[in-house]
């Protein structure tokens, strides 16, 4: 889910993510293909932290060739994180970047938070590769077979740092899901809507 | 054991939903290029998904010259056909799609 933080001019975005670290809903507005501004809400499940945020995306850069679209993307974002009913401001930023053809599809994700106070720093990254087992035209429903590999090098809670996720993605339209599992035992379900 | 049995599930469900669908490794079959009176065909460079053809599709079906569209993810092509004694510049056209974050390549208009 990190590879498409901003949509198509003028569209809005809600994108909801649930894995073993977190449920994560996230609005935004895209007023361009540059650029999206949007709210955060997250419930992370093994730090008992709520988060409450806001989040700008940009595309730092685009190559388009005819078979093929590579971008990245700049992600900031900044709000209050609460955990046992104590508040703390957190900033956040992440980049992160994608290659995709009709048939493959690879991505690289590096994201750190600092939170003032408790557990005041997060870092991690995450690749993804995919293949699409057929192709179909526009308006059909497409399949992706991905594996997402995560490392958490701070993982605080004695697993391993390192989490693959073998999932599959649906895409049709306006809309995307993916459905996978992780090797440490959690299901994930993503999905994006546009309108 | 639990990992097993979920792999298997997923395993179950792709073959399934692939044997539905039809096409294992069959991309759609090819369709005219040719160009009709009344529709500008534009052929694009990075769109490679459908939510970059509904971005373009969206934008274009705002614009009140415009009757439908038909994008071709497999040939790099949109279709704009146009209502009748109407038309846009290639200039708007190019700015609709450039704005959407999809190149434009060529524009290939009927004659008249």
């Amino acid at each position: 889910m990190f590879a498409r933080p901003i949509s198509y001019s003028d569209s809005w975005t809600i994108m909801q993510t649930n894995n073993w670290e977190k449920h994560r809903a996230h609005l935004h507005y895209s007023p361009s293909v540059k650029n999206s501004f949007g709210v955060i809400l997250e419930d992370e499940r093994n730090t008992g932290r709520n988060n409450f945020g806001l989040q700008w995306n940009h595309l730092i850069f685009r190559k388009n060739t005819k078979i093929s679209q590579a971008n990245i993307y700049l992600k900031n974002g900044f709000g209050i994180t609460n955990k046992q009913n104590t508040e703390n401001p957190f900033i956040n930023s992440m980049i992160s970047g994608d290659w995709e053809t009709r048939r493959y599809f690879l991505s690289y994700h590096l994201g750190g938070r600092y939170a003032n106070s408790f557990d005041n720093r997060s870092f991690h990254h995450t690749g993804r590769l995919g293949i699409a087992p057929y192709i179909k035209d526009y308006g059909s429903l497409h399949t992706w077979l991905m594996i997402q590999v995560e490392h958490h090098p701070e993982n605080p809670f004695g697993e391993d740092p390192v989490i693959a996720t073998p999932l599959l993605r649906f895409f049709k339209g306006d809309f995307l899901a993916e459905l996978g599992y992780s090797s440490n035992q959690h299901f994930l379900l993503n999905w994006i809507l546009r309108f | 054991m639990k990992l097993k049995i979920m792999l298997k599930v997923i395993v179950v469900f792709t073959i399934g939903f692939l044997l539905l669908n039809g096409h294992f490794l069959i991309a759609e079959s090819s369709k005219t290029t040719k160009s009709e009176n009344g529709v500008v065909q534009v052929s694009v460079k990075g769109m490679v998904c459908d939510f970059c053809a509904r971005g373009l599709e969206k934008v274009f079906l705002k614009k009140e010259e415009v009757n439908k569209i038909d994008v071709s993810l497999e040939k790099g092509l949109v279709r704009i056909h146009m209502k009748p004694k109407k038309s846009l510049k290639d200039k708007t056209i190019k700015k609709l799609i450039t704005d959407n974050g999809i190149s434009v390549e060529k524009i290939i208009r009927s004659k008249k």
